[in-house]
C-alpha cells in the first residue's frame, strides 16, 4: 500500500556537503555493543535498519586514537587498518541498501579511562574526570604542538574513515569530549589563545572543522553533534549563550555540511536519552528550534526527540525545526520504521516505549536489548531479522498458555511462522502484569509493548486469542487438542520479605491489610493509613513508581533498598539523576543499604546493612565474627509495600511435568515454558525468550538455545597491525 | 516697619563681587540652557501636532496634583511633593526679593517686602524650607533603608554582575543632588538662625525655625562667633544656590527643566496610534539620534532615573535583556556624547558588544504593552523610540528568522496562520444559522473578527458564542468574510509600516465597497485599537466598539436576559491594547457583575495589568529556552488569590497565551481560563439552535444535501432507466394455515405452491412483479433428531481495515482488503442455541449459511463451537443477493429442517440491514422477537424471551413455538473452541445445497462506491482530564446552554 502523501516530505532527498542522503532519516549513532570487534554484529546491526530506509546510519561513538580508549565500554575504534577492515563491512552493507554510512569521531582526552590501552589522553586544562571519578583519571595539558597532534589525529582517523567507505564523517561535539571540553569554562581554564574568551575557547573546534573541511571536505561531508546545552549554568555550554553563539560561528566560517544538535553532558545523558518516565517525545524541540533558527536554511540540521509518529516527524520539518529526523532508539525498536512509513503500514510501526534498556545493556557494559524488539542485535550472530520470518515446515497447533508479553510475542512470531496458535489468556485483556504497569504513574508509553502485539495478533488469521478464559488447570491443557503447549503464566511478587539474598522477614505476610505487594496494589487492595513504607529490592522500576505513587495519593511516603543507590538500575538506563530529583521534590524519606528486619502493625524494624564493625573476631558458631555497633531501629508506618523479590508461576508447569506420561496419549508432543514462568527477569529477557523459542521451534531442542556466532579472534590468523608495525606520527616537532 | 537687610554687612566690594559672580553663574546657566534648546532643535518636527494649550493645561494640572508621582509610589510621592513645593516657593520667594531689590526699588523706587506680607513671606518660606528639608531626608531614608529593586542600576535581568561605569556616576550623582539641596537649604536655615539669634527681632516668630535655631545659636555660640558665622555661612549660601544653577542643565537637576517640556508635548495618544513614517526623513524609522524628535530628547532628559518603568515592565520581570529605564538612559549618555548630530563609529542599534547603543535584542523584547510610558510621571514615551527603532531594523531586515516568516506569511495569505484567505470565514460553516456578508448585504454591526479568533480552534469556539449571542440578541451584524485580513496593529509594532499600511489600505478599501454599516465590533483588542486609533488616519471609518462593550449594552438593555447568575469567583485580566491603551476598564467588569460572577482582583489589574508577553508581535517570536514568560508569571498571580474558577480573558491572543501558561505553570486544577463570551453564554442560557431557526437551518441541510444528489444521479438516471428493466416484487403473503394458540408447527410445500399459484399477474409486461415466498430447496439428508432442533443462520462477513480500494469498475471492494470471519451477532446467536440445546440434554443445533464455498470456514467454526450439522446454500448468481433473497433461501431450508426455533443475529456486521431475520419469520408466518437479550425455554410450547429496547428499557414476554429470534450481542459471552474442538469439527457433516440460479436474487445493485467527504473530525490531545474538559466543552458548544 503506498504512503500516504502528506508524508512525501520524509522521503525527500537531502543533500549533505558531497553526499546526498535518499530520505530524511538520520540514525545517529548509538551504542550497541559490537564495535570494531564484533565486524558481523556490526554490519548487520546498521545494515539491518539502512535496509528498513533509515538514510544514514552511524556507528557508536568511534575512538579516534588510542589516547582516547574507553575500555571496557564498547566504542567503536578507528585506530588502524584492522579497524578499516572491519568498519568497512559495515559500509559495505550499508551501501547495498542504498544508505550512507556515518561515523562518530571521537576523542575524549582527559576523560579516556584507557584501561586497554594505557596512554593517557590530552586535555584543554588539566583536572581529574569528572565522569569516572572513582578511577582517578587525569589528562595532560596541552600545549600549542599537542593541540596540532590532536587535530592531526581527527584527521588521520578521517581518512582511515574515509578509506574504509564512510561518507559522513561527524565529529562529537558533546558527551565531554574535548571540543566541548576547550567550549566549556569548567574544563577549560588556559589562559592563551585557546582560553577566556569565547572566540578563544571556540578556536580549537574552529581549527579542527577546518581541518577536517579542508583534508577531506571534497570526499565526504564533515558535521558535527553539538551539545548546545551542557545543562550546567554558565560553567557549561548555554543554549543562549556560547550554544547560539557557536552556531552562528558555523555558518559564519562555513565549516560543517550539517549539525545534529543536543542536550545535556556524559553527567546529564539522560536529558539526550530521555526515558519516557520523564521525558515526551520531542522535549528538545524548544533548544534545536533556536540552534535552527540560528544555522538558517543553508546547513541541514537534524534534531532527535524519540519520534515515532510520522505527523510528528512532518510537524517538526514543516515548522522548520529541523531538516533530517534524528533518531536512535525509534530506529532500535522498530529498524523498519522508515520503510513502515513509505508502505503506508503505520499500524505495523513499532514504537520505542523509552524504556532505556537498550542503553542500559552498553551501561552494563553488554550487548544491546530493546524491549520492543527481540531481534535487535541479533541480526548476524544468530540471523534474526526483524521482519522476516522462516515459515516452518512442521506446522502444528500450538497453545500458549498466558497472554503477558512473553506468551504475547512468543504468539506473534509462531504466527508469522505459520503455526496455528491458540494464546489463551486469563483475564479478559492481553498484557499479563504489564497492562498493569503500563497504568502505574509515567509509565503510560510502556503500554505500547502491549498494544503493538495485540495489533499484529489480530492480523493473523492463524492465531486465535481466547480472553478472559479463567486459568487453565494441567487437565484443560491436556485435553485441549494442542500438538505442542507452551506455558508462559509469569510471576509474582513474594508476600513474605523474601529478598536478595535474605529470607523472609518477620513479620511480612501480605494477608495481613498493612502488608501488601505490587500485585494487590493494582488489584485494589487498600493501603490503609497515612504513612507507607516501600521495599525494594529489585532496584528498577517498579519500587520508585509505586514509591510515586503513593506521594501523589498523599502519603508520607519512606522508601528503602538494600543497594547504595536509590533505583539502583536507573544508573544503567539513565534515569538516576532524574529518579533521585522526584523522591527530593516529593519528599520521599530515602534509607539506603537498609532491609527491613522486622514488620509490625504501625511500625517495622529497620537494620543498617553495614552496622557490623569492621574487625574480625574469632569464628564463633552460629554467630557473625564482626562485632554488633548497633543499627536497627524503627520507623512508625501504616503499610509497607513489599517489592523484595519475585518467584516464578510455574504450579501448572510441575504438574504437568509430572503427568509427562499423559502427554503422548493426549498427542502432545512437547510442552516448553518460557518467561518469568521458567525465571523471573526484566520483560525483554522474558519476552525474548519467547521470541527465542518461536524462532527455534522447529529445531531438535527448542527448549534450549542453538549455537550462535561468536565473533573472536580465532588463532592462527594474521593481526592487524602486527608486532613492530610503526606507529603513525601525529606530533608535529 | 518689619523688613530685613540685604547683603548684611557686606561692603561695595563684596557686594560687587557677589553680582560679578551671580551674572557669571546666570551667564553659565544660561549657555547650558541653550546648548540643551540647540539640541532639542537638532531633533525631527512631532509626527502629530501639538495641542500646546491642552498639553501647557495638563502638564501645570500634573504638576500641582502630582497626580503622577503618587501612583503605585505613595512614599516617594509625598517626599516628591514636599521637594517640588519647598523648592518651589523658595525659588519664587528668591525671585520675589530680586524683583524687589534689584528692579522695582533701583527703578520705580516700589518696595513691598516690608509689613504684613513681609511677615507672612517669612512664614511661608520658613515652611518651605522644611517642606524641602522634611522631603530630601524622606528621599535619603527611602534610599537607605527601603533599598527598592527598582532604583537598582544593576543589570541583573542580563546577566550583568557589576555596574556599567555609567551607573557608578548615575549613583554618586543621586546622592549629590540629594546632599546639594539639603546643603542650601540648611545654610539658609543657619543663615536665618544667626540673623535672629544677633537681631533678635520681635516679629521672630513668624520665622519660627530661624528664631529657634537663634535661640539655640544665642545658647551656645558667643556673639562674635555667632556674626563670624553669620559671615561665612552667607557666602557659603550663596555660593551652594549659585553652584546649583549653573549646574542646572548638565544633570539631573535637568529635570527640573525638561519635564515642564515633556509633560506639555505630552501625546496623549502615544503608541494608541503610532506615528506614521515622514515621508522627507532621512531614515526608515530610527537609526541615529538625528532621527529622534525634539520631544524624544527632551523625554532622554526628562527621565529621573525613578525607575517606575524598570519595575512595570513585563519583559525585564521575565528576564529579557530589556529595562525601559535602561533604554532611556543609554539614549540619553549616547545623546549627550552626541547631541543630536549621528556619531561616527557609534551605531544607535547594533550589538551592544559592538558598536552599539541598544541591542536590537532589546528592541525586539518589548511587549508593547504600554505599561512604561503608561506608569512615567515625566511623560517619556518609551514604546513609540522601540517601535520607531524597530522599524529601521525591519528596513535592515535584521529581525528573527521567524517573525520574518510570519510577516511574509501575512503578506501571503493576510492572516498570519498561513491560512488560505478563503477560510478565514470557515469557522462560521459550524454555526446553525448563515452569517451575512457585508459586501452583499447591508447591517448595523460590521464584525471584525480578526486572526486568532479566526483560525485559531479555541477561539473560533469563543467567536462562534460570540455570534449566537449577537443572534439571540437580535443583532443584526455581518462580517467581511474572506475580504478580511489581518488589522496589523501587531504588524505596525512590529516595525512593519509598509506591510501595515497595506493592510489598512486593504481593509478599508473592503469596508469602503461594502454596503451600509454603522459600527464596527471586533472581538480583538488589538484590531479594536488599530481600527479605532490608527485607521481613521488613513481614511473614514465607523464608530468601533470593543464586543465586552456591546455585551455590557445587550446586558443592561435586557436584550440578553440572565437565566442562571453563574455564582462563580473570577478574575479578570486587562488586556494592553483595551485597559490601559484605551481605558476599557469597566465594561468587561460591569458584564462579570451583570452575570453573576464575583470579581477578584488581581492584585495587578487595570491600568496596571501585566501583559500576557504576546503583544508587539512576540506572539510570533519564539520565547527563548528556559525564559519565562509573563504569562506564566500572570496566572502564577492569579492562582495566588485563591479559589478562582475561571481566569476570565477578553482577547484572543489572552485565551491563547494563558491557555498555554495554565498547564506550563502548572496550574492546571486551579482554575480554567474562558472568555467572557462563554461566560455569558453560560449565563443567559444560550441554546445552539433555536425552534424559529429550524426551517432555515433545515433549508441549507436540505440544499446542500440535494445538491449532492443532484450531482451523483443527475443524468445518468435516465440512462440506466433506460438500460435496465426495472423488476420489482411484491411482498405477497403466502396462504399459510394462521397460526393459532397453540398452534403446531406444521408447515408444507403445499402451503408454498398455494402461494405461488395465488400470486397476481403481472401488472403489465414491462413490469414483472414476482410473489416472494420460500425458495423449493433440493432434498439433502436431514438426519432424523432426539429432542428440539434449534436452526442457527449465520453469515460469512468480511471485515474490512483501515485501507482498502475499490474494484477498478468501481462498484466493489478488492477482496484481497477482507478478512472473513464469523459474524458476530450470528455467534451471539449460536452461543445461545448451544446453551439452549446444553440444557434440555437433548437436541441438536444446525447452522445455515448463505454463502460460497469460502464460508464453510464460518460453518466449521460454528461446528467446532459445538454445532451438530452445518447446511450451505449457494449459487454464483447469489452474488450481490438482497436480505429479502437470503431469506427466502433460508426460509427453504427451514421447510426442510422443521426446526422448533430460528435464531439469527439481529443484524450482519457488514451490510447491517437487520433485515433477514425479520423476513424470514415474516416468510415462515412465525412469530419473531428481535433485539433479544435473554431466552427463558424448559423445552416446552412456548419460550419467554428479553428484548433491549432504546434507552435501556426491556421487554419481556412469552411467544408460541415455532418462532424466530434475533440475538443483540452481550446476551451471552461466546466460547472459544478449543484445539480438540476444532479438530472434531472437520468431520462434522456439512450439506451443500444448490439454490438454483435465478436472475432476481438481487433486486437493487451497486452503481457506485465512493469515500465518504473527510469529517471535520479534531484531534483532541492532552491529559485525560484536559480531553475530558475538551468533549464536554464541545458537547456544551453544539448543545448550547442546554449541555
Amino acid at each position: 500500500m503506498a504512503r500516504d502523501p502528506k508524508y512525501d516530505i520524509l522521503f525527500d532527498p537531502i543533500r549533505i556537503g558531497p553526499k546526498v542522503s535518499r530520505n530524511r532519516f538520520f540514525q545517529t549513532s548509538h551504542c550497541a555493543g559490537p564495535g570494531s570487534e564484533r565486524p558481523g554484529a556490526q554490519a548487520q546491526l546498521r545494515g539491518t535498519k539502512a535496509e528498513g530506509g533509515w538514510g544514514v546510519v552511524f556507528t557508536e561513538y568511534c575512538s579516534i586514537h588510542p589516547e582516547a580508549d574507553e575500555y571496557p565500554y564498547t566504542s567503536a575504534r578507528i585506530w588502524d587498518d584492522g579497524d578499516v577492515r572491519n568498519l568497512g563491512h559495515m559500509c559495505d552493507v550499508a551501501h547495498s541498501h542504498g544508505s550512507l554510512a556515518g561515523i562518530q569521531l571521537w576523542y575524549s582526552g582527559g576523560n579516556a579511562p584507557s584501561l586497554e590501552s594505557r596512554e593517557p589522553g590530552r586535555s584543554p586544562s588539566q583536572w581529574v574526570s569528572p565522569m569516572f571519578a572513582t578511577r582517578s583519571v587525569y589528562g595532560y595539558e596541552m600545549d600549542e604542538s599537542d593541540i596540532k597532534a590532536v587535530i592531526n589525529m581527527y584527521v588521520e582517523a578521517g581518512k582511515r574513515a574515509e578509506q574504509a567507505g564512510f561518507d559522513l564523517l561527524e565529529v562529537s561535539a558533546g558527551d565531554d569530549t574535548v571540543p566541548i571540553q576547550f567550549l566549556e569554562p569548567r574544563f577549560n581554564k588556559r589562559t592563551d589563545k585557546y582560553g577566556g574568551s569565547f572566540e578563544n575557547r571556540a578556536r580549537f573546534f574552529i581549527e579542527l572543522m577546518h581541518a577536517l573541511k579542508n583534508g577531506l571536505g571534497d570526499r565526504c561531508a564533515i558535521t558535527t553533534r553539538f551539545e548546545m546545552d551542557t545543562l550546567h549554568g554558565p560553567e557549561g555550554v548555554e543554549a543562549h549563550e556560547d550554544g547560539v553563539r557557536l552556531l552562528e560561528l558555523f555558518r559564519k566560517e562555513g565549516v560543517v555540511d550539517l549539525v545534529a544538535l543536543k542536550i545535556g553532558d556524559y553527567a546529564e545523558w539522560g536529558e539526550d536519552a530521555g526515558g519516557s518516565r520523564f521525558r515526551k517525545s520531542g522535549w528538545m524541540t524548544p533548544f534545536i528550534k533556536q540552534g535552527k533558527s540560528i544555522l538558517g536554511p543553508d546547513i541541514p540540521v537534524v534534531g532527535n526527540g524519540r519520534f515515532t509518529s510520522p505527523d510528528d516527524m512532518i510537524g517538526m520539518i514543516k515548522s522548520g525545526v529541523v531538516d533530517l529526523i534524528g533518531a536512535a532508539r525509534p530506529s532500535i525498536a522498530d529498524p523498519f520504521l522508515p520503510k513502515k512509513i513509505e508502505e503506508g503500514r503505520l499500524e505495523d510501526i513499532r514504537e520505542c516505549i523509552g524504556c532505556n534498556i537498550c542503553v542500559s545493556k552498553f551501561n552494563q557494559v553488554g550487548q544491546i536489548m530493546c524491549t520492543q524488539n527481540q531481534t535487535m542485535g541479533e541480526e548476524y550472530r544468530r540471523g534474526w531479522h526483524p521482519e522476516k520470518f522462516s515459515k516452518t515446515t512442521k506446522p502444528c497447533s500450538v497453545l500458549i498458555v498466558g497472554g503477558g508479553p512473553a506468551g504475547m510475542e512468543c504468539a506473534r512470531v509462531l504466527g508469522e511462522r505459520g503455526y496455528g496458535v491458540h494464546l489463551r489468556e486469563a483475564e479478559a485483556e492481553l498484557g499479563g502484569h504489564w497492562k498493569h504497569v503500563a497504568k502505574l504513574p509515567r509509565l503510560n508509553e510502556w503500554g505500547r509493548v502491549v498494544t503493538y502485539r495485540q495489533i499484529q495478533l489480530s492480523k493473523m488469521k492463524n492465531v486465535e486469542v481466547h480472553l478472559g478464559v479463567g486459568k487453565m488447570s494441567a487437565d484443560d491443557v491436556l485435553e485441549y487438542g494442542a500438538d505442542k503447549v507452551v506455558i508462559a503464566t509469569g510471576s509474582h511478587w513474594w508476600g513474605n520479605g523474601i529478598g536478595p539474598g535474605c529470607g523472609p522477614i518477620p513479620g511480612a505476610d501480605d494477608s495481613l491489610p498493612h502488608v501488601l505487594t505490587p500485585y494487590q496494589i493494582v488489584q485494589g487492595k487498600p493501603v490503609p493509613g497515612k504513612r507507607v513504607l516501600v521495599l525494594d529490592g529489585e532496584g528498577h522500576f517498579l519500587g520508585i513508581t509505586l514509591a510515586e505513587m503513593m506521594a501523589d495519593q498523599g502519603k508520607e511516603v519512606t522508601y528503602v533498598c538494600d543497594a547504595s543507590e536509590v533505583a539502583e538500575y536507573g544508573v544503567f538506563t539513565l534515569e538516576a539523576p532524574n529518579n533521585k530529583r522526584m523522591l527530593f521534590e516529593k519528599g520521599i524519606k530515602t534509607w539506603r543499604n537498609h532491609w527491613v528486619s522486622k514488620i509490625e502493625p504501625g511500625k517495622v524494624t529497620l537494620t543498617y546493612l553495614y552496622k557490623h564493625g569492621p574487625d574480625l573476631l574469632g569464628p564463633e558458631s552460629g554467630g557473625i565474627p564482626r562485632r554488633d555497633n548497633g543499627g536497627d531501629f524503627t520507623v512508625d508506618v501504616d503499610a509497607v509495600i513489599l517489592v523484595t523479590s519475585r518467584y516464578s508461576d510455574n504450579a501448572l508447569w510441575n504438574e504437568l511435568k509430572a503427568r509427562k506420561a499423559e502427554w503422548a496419549e493426549n498427542e502432545i508432543q512437547d510442552i516448553y515454558r518460557i518467561g518469568d514462568c521458567k525465571a523471573p527477569a526484566q520483560v525483554n529477557q522474558a519476552m525474548w525468550d519467547g521470541h527465542r523459542l518461536a524462532r527455534e521451534f522447529d529445531s531438535e531442542h527448542p527448549a534450549y538455545p542453538l549455537p550462535w556466532i561468536r565473533e573472536r579472534q580465532l588463532w592462527g590468523n594474521e593481526t592487524v597491525p602486527r608486532l613492530g608495525d610503526k606507529r603513525l606520527k601525529v606530533e608535529i616537532d | 516697619m518689619e523688613t530685613r537687610e540685604l547683603f548684611w554687612g557686606l561692603g561695595a566690594s563684596g557686594k560687587l563681587i557677589f553680582y560679578v559672580i551671580g551674572f557669571a553663574a546666570l551667564a553659565a546657566f544660561v549657555l547650558g540652557f541653550a546648548r540643551n534648546i540647540v539640541k532639542y532643535r537638532r531633533g525631527r518636527p512631532l509626527p502629530a501636532p501639538l495641542d500646546l494649550v491642552a498639553g501647557v493645561r495638563r502638564m501645570v494640572a500634573d504638576l500641582a496634583t502630582h497626580r503622577g508621582l503618587r501612583r503605585r509610589d505613595r512614599y516617594a510621592g509625598l517626599a516628591h511633593t514636599a521637594i517640588f513645593v519647598g523648592f518651589a516657593l523658595l525659588f519664587v520667594g528668591t525671585t520675589t526679593i530680586t524683583l524687589e531689590y534689584d528692579i522695582l526699588e533701583p527703578l520705580f523706587g516700589v518696595t513691598f517686602w516690608k509689613g504684613n506680607f513681609f511677615l507672612l513671606f517669612g512664614l511661608t518660606l520658613d515652611l518651605a524650607g522644611l517642606a524641602l528639608v522634611a522631603g530630601l531626608l524622606l528621599m535619603m531614608v527611602r534610599r537607605v533603608v527601603f533599598a527598592l529593586p527598582k532604583l537598582e542600576y544593576l543589570r541583573a535581568y542580563r546577566g550583568e554582575t557589576e555596574l556599567r561605569p555609567a551607573a557608578k556616576r548615575w549613583k554618586v550623582e543621586d546622592w549629590v543632588f540629594l546632599i546639594a539641596l539639603l546643603a542650601i537649604a540648611l545654610s539658609g536655615f543657619v543663615q536665618e538662625g544667626v540673623r535672629h539669634a544677633m537681631e533678635r527681632p520681635a516679629w521672630g516668630a513668624w520665622e519660627p525655625v530661624g528664631a529657634a535655631i537663634g535661640v539655640l545659636f544665642s545658647a551656645t555660640l558667643s556673639q562674635d562667633g555667632i556674626a563670624a558665622l553669620r559671615a561665612a555661612n552667607w557666602w557659603l549660601h550663596g555660593f551652594a544656590a549659585l553652584a546649583f544653577i549653573v549646574a542646572l542643565p548638565w544633570w539631573k537637576a535637568r529635570h527640573i527643566l525638561a519635564v515642564l517640556g515633556s509633560l506639555a508635548a505630552r501625546d496623549p495618544l502615544a503608541l494608541r496610534r503610532l506615528p506614521r513614517q515622514a515621508e522627507d526623513a532621512p531614515a526608515v524609522g530610527v537609526a541615529t539620534v538625528a532621527d529622534l524628535s525634539w520631544k524624544d530628547m527632551l523625554d532622554l532628559d526628562a527621565c529621573t532615573k525613578c525607575g517606575r518603568c524598570h519595575d512595570a515592565c513585563p519583559a525585564r520581570a521575565s528576564g529579557y535583556p530589556l529595562s525601559p529605564r535602561d533604554l532611556i538612559l543609554d539614549l540619553r549618555v549616547h545623546n549627550d556624547a552626541a547631541q543630536g548630530k549621528p556619531q561616527a563609529g557609534v551605531d544607535l542599534i547594533g550589538a551592544v558588544t559592538g558598536s552599539g547603543v541598544i541591542d536590537p535584542e532589546t528592541l525586539w523584547s518589548c511587549r508593547t504593552c504600554g505599561a512604561c510610558q503608561e506608569i512615567c510621571p515625566v511623560g517619556v514615551e518609551h514604546p513609540v523610540k522601540i517601535v520607531q527603532m524597530r522599524r529601521q531594523l525591519v528596513e535592515r531586515g535584521e529581525l528573527d528568522p521567524l517573525l520574518k516568516t510570519t510577516l511574509d506569511t501575512i503578506a501571503n495569505t493576510g492572516n498570519s496562520f498561513g491560512e488560505s484567505g478563503r477560510k478565514r470565514a470557515a469557522w462560521t460553516r459550524e454555526l446553525d444559522f448563515p452569517v451575512k456578508d457585508i459586501r452583499k448585504e447591508t447591517a448595523e454591526l460590521l464584525w471584525f473578527v480578526g486572526d486568532y479568533a479566526s483560525f485559531d480552534p479555541r477561539n473560533q469556539r469563543v467567536s462562534r458564542t460570540f455570534a449566537r449571542l449577537l443572534r439571540a440578541a437580535k443583532q443584526d451584524f455581518a462580517l467581511l468574510h474572506e475580504g478580511e485580513r489581518t488589522a496589523g496593529n501587531d504588524v505596525r509594532r512590529v516595525g512593519e509600516e509598509g506591510l501595515f499600511e497595506s493592510l489598512v489600505e486593504h481593509n478599508l478599501g473592503q469596508m469602503g465597497a461594502a454596503q451600509a454599516f454603522k459600527r464596527i465590533v471586533t472581538t480583538d483588542p488589538h484590531s479594536f485599537n488599530t481600527l479605532k486609533n490608527e485607521y481613521p488616519e488613513f481614511g473614514p471609518t465607523a464608530p468601533v466598539s470593543h464586543y465586552t462593550e456591546v455585551l455590557c449594552e445587550l446586558l443592561e438593555a435586557g436584550v440578553l436576559k440572565v437565566k442562571q447568575p453563574l455564582g462563580l469567583r473570577v478574575t479578570f485580566h486587562d488586556p494592553c491594547h483595551l485597559g490601559r491603551l484605551n481605558k476599557r476598564y469597566d465594561a468587561p467588569r460591569r458584564v462579570l457583575e451583570l452575570i453573576g460572577c464575583e470579581l477578584v482582583e488581581m492584585p495587578r489589574n487595570r491600568d496596571n495589568s501585566f501583559c500576557c508577553g504576546a503583544g508587539g508581535g512576540r506572539i510570533w517570536i519564539p520565547d527563548k529556552p528556559g525564559t519565562s514568560k509573563p504569562s506564566e508569571s500572570r496566572v502564577h498571580e492569579a492562582a495566588g488569590l485563591g479559589g478562582i474558577d475561571v481566569f476570565v480573558t477578553c482577547c484572543p491572543k489572552d485565551l491563547t497565551m494563558f491557555e498555554d501558561a495554565r498547564k506550563t505553570a502548572g496550574h492546571e486544577k486551579d482554575f480554567v481560563v474562558e472568555d467572557i463570551a462563554e461566560l455569558v453564554a453560560r449565563a443567559i442560557e444560550l441554546e445552539s439552535l433555536k425552534l424559529a431557526d429550524l426551517p432555515d437551518f433545515a433549508e441549507r441541510l436540505t440544499s446542500a444535501v440535494a445538491d449532492r444528489v443532484a450531482q451523483a444521479v443527475g443524468a445518468r438516471l435516465d440512462a440506466i432507466l433506460a438500460a435496465r428493466p426495472i423488476a420489482l416484487q411484491a411482498a405477497v403473503v403466502p396462504a399459510l394455515p394462521v397460526v393459532a394458540e397453540p398452534a403446531a408447527p406444521t408447515i408444507s410445500a403445499a402451503a408454498d405452491a398455494a402461494a405461488v399459484a395465488a400470486a397476481p399477474a403481472p401488472a403489465s409486461p414491462a413490469w414483472q412483479i414476482s410473489p416472494v415466498v420460500p425458495v423449493d430447496l433440493p432434498a439433502y439428508e436431514v438426519p432424523p433428531c432426539d429432542g428440539p432442533r434449534i436452526l442457527v443462520t449465520v453469515k460469512h462477513v468480511g471485515k474490512l481495515g483501515d485501507e482498502f480500494h475499490f474494484t477498478s469498475d468501481g462498484r466493489g471492494i478488492d477482496s484481497e482488503f477482507f478478512e472473513y470471519q464469523l459474524n458476530e451477532f450470528d455467534d451471539v446467536a449460536l452461543e445461545e442455541a448451544l446453551q439452549l440445546i446444553e440444557k434440555a440434554g437433548r437436541g441438536e443445533v444446525v447452522v445455515v449459511t448463505v454463502g460460497p464455498a469460502e464460508a464453510e470456514e464460518t460453518l466449521r467454526k460454528a461446528l467446532a463451537k459445538g454445532a451438530h450439522r452445518g447446511v450451505r446454500v449457494w449459487d454464483d448468481s447469489l452474488v450481490g443477493a438482497d436480505p429479502i433473497a437470503v431469506a427466502r433461501l433460508l426460509a427453504g431450508v427451514a421447510l426442510k429442517e422443521q426446526p422448533s426455533l430460528v435464531i439469527g443475529g439481529v443484524q450482519s456486521s457488514d451490510m447491517a440491514n437487520g433485515a433477514t431475520g425479520v423476513a424470514l419469520a415474516r416468510l415462515l408466518g412465525w412469530p419473531r422477537a428481535a433485539v433479544v437479550v435473554a431466552t427463558e425455554w424448559d423445552g416446552g410450547e412456548r419460550m419467554t424471551v428479553t428484548r433491549e429496547l432504546e434507552g435501556g428499557l426491556r421487554h419481556r414476554f412469552s411467544l408460541a413455538l415455532p418462532a424466530l429470534l434475533t440475538m443483540q450481542t452481550g446476551a451471552n459471552t461466546p466460547r472459544y473452541a478449543t484445539m480438540r474442538m476444532q479438530k472434531q469439527a472437520k468431520s462434522k457433516p456439512v450439506a451443500e445445497v444448490a439454490a438454483g440460479a435465478d436472475d432476481a436474487w438481487a433486486s437493487a445493485w451497486v452503481e457506485r462506491l465512493a469515500e465518504p467527504p473527510e469529517t471535520r473530525a479534531t484531534m483532541l490531545n492532552g491529559t485525560p482530564d484536559e480531553v475530558a474538559a475538551q468533549v464536554l466543552q464541545i458537547v456544551r458548544e453544539k448543545m448550547g446552554a442546554n449541555a
